[in-house]
């Protein structure tokens, strides 16, 4: 007994986990902020799988080599689950918490998660910002803001968090052995949170104290490809789940969702029809300006809360990658759900020739 | 979509209230709305191209 307790109370709080594939560009960095947002070196380790460039040179450089594990390619939710097994972090740890390479952490990220993990919860996600940068990156911060200020409190408030993103996940480890790394669909993040809610293993908490910034794509190219992949994804892993067929919060809101998205898409459609039937054009105006309206309130609200005025700048173009992001919707959907393509998702790095070196000024508001 | 969550209605809402809004309209109003809403889309294509064409080159 009093071994047992010895080994509980040498148990550490939290590990954290990079799984990196060629990061040499933004390895170091990541585990730079990691280390001054309040995380000890020994509790950072780095899974390379089969990297060909410094990355394996710069994790041992800045960790040490017994905090380093190379893989053969294996993906990333297998490599993820070597280190598991490697490291012992299941034994060794409370929580661990899985994060992308190309993340780096606000200065007190850690200290702000690890005072508010709590055990009765299952899992744990906290904030994510886009780091400075082009019109993409600017859109996705008036994203981030939306998504997280506001809907993401709500998810959290009903229960029903659909997806704790890459770079901020954190698993209390005596669930591990229950969730499945390797559901082979192209959002495993997402398909490991849904598993969460379908075994019950309990609440999924936000913590938006604790603060990382992400890497947004450096292109056009780079986010097509992104969002395809995200709901092709999502739409993998509502079959694959059954959502609607069961009778969870989880069922309810992505039935939500998802209705949300048809009404919109019909109301859009229906707009035009009685516009001609009704010969009263005026509601194609009625409907730009109450769009741009709530958009651009919405926005000066992101800014603002941000600090980040240059975001208003590049608004129009907001309307691009909006129209962009139906049309991978819609095209997704019909990929996935009526020709049942992709069901499985090949083993690989979806990040690859992704990752750029971030500026001197990405962090500053 | 799922990432950051449903818009809980925030773009339905504008969109379904239209055609009811639209039917109560003067001709006066009509014109009003058309000439704003022509106005408004010119200036986010100006405001837009000139954007795009000062920050050529990045992300």
């Amino acid at each position: 007994m009093v071994g047992a307790r010895q080994f509980q109370f040498a148990k550490r709080k939290l590990a954290l986990i990079i799984p990196a594939h060629n990061e040499e560009l933004v390895l170091a960095d990541t585990i730079a902020s990691a280390i001054r947002a309040g995380q000890h070196p020994r509790d950072i380790y780095v899974v390379n799988d089969s990297s060909v460039d410094e990355t394996q040179a710069i994790a041992e450089r800045l960790l040490g080599p017994g905090n380093v594990l190379a893989v053969q390619r294996s993906g990333k939710a297998k490599a993820i689950l070597q280190a598991l097994g490697h490291f012992d972090i299941k034994t060794r740890y409370y929580w661990v918490h899985v994060a992308d390479a190309d993340g780096v952490f606000a200065s007190t990220y850690f200290t702000q998660l690890k005072s508010r993990l709590n055990l009765h919860d299952a899992a744990a996600t906290g904030h994510i910002q886009s780091l400075k940068g082009g019109w993409i990156s600017k859109y996705r911060l008036f994203e981030y803001t939306l998504g997280l200020e506001i809907l993401r409190r709500i998810q959290a408030f009903f229960r029903v968090i659909p997806v704790m993103p890459g770079p901020t996940s954190i698993y209390r480890t005596d669930i591990l052995d229950k969730l499945d790394f390797n559901a082979g669909t192209l959002t495993e993040d997402m398909d490991i949170t849904f598993q969460i809610h379908r075994l019950n293993l309990g609440r999924i908490a936000y913590i938006p104290q604790a603060r990382t910034f992400t890497q947004d794509p450096k292109d056009f190219h780079d986010y097509y490809n992104q969002i395809q992949r995200w709901y092709r994804g999502n739409f993998q892993v509502m079959t694959r789940h059954r959502i609607g067929r069961h009778r969870q919060r989880l069922d309810f809101y992505i039935c939500f969702v998802m209705l949300e998205q048809v009404i919109l898409l019909g109301a859009l459609s229906l707009v035009p029809i009685l516009a001609w039937w009704s010969q009263n054009y005026a509601m194609f105006g009625l409907l730009f300006i109450s769009d741009v309206s709530v958009f651009l309130a919405l926005t000066i609200w992101a800014a603002i809360l941000n600090r980040r005025p240059d975001v208003l700048g590049a608004f129009p173009l907001f309307y691009v990658l909006r129209a962009v992001n139906l049309y991978v919707f819609i095209k997704s959907w019909y990929e996935i759900v009526v020709r049942r393509q992709f069901q499985t998702a090949p083993i690989g790095w979806a990040t690859t020739g992704r990752r750029y070196r971030i500026a001197a000024d990405g962090l500053r508001k | 979509m799922f990432g950051t969550g449903s818009g809980f209605g925030r773009l339905i809402l504008p969109a379904a209230a239209v055609p009811i809004v639209a039917s109560t309209l003067s001709q006066n109003d009509i014109n009003l709305v058309n000439s704003l809403a022509i106005g408004m889309a010119t200036g986010m294509v100006v405001w837009g191209l000139i954007y795009a064409l000062m920050s050529r080159g990045g992300k």
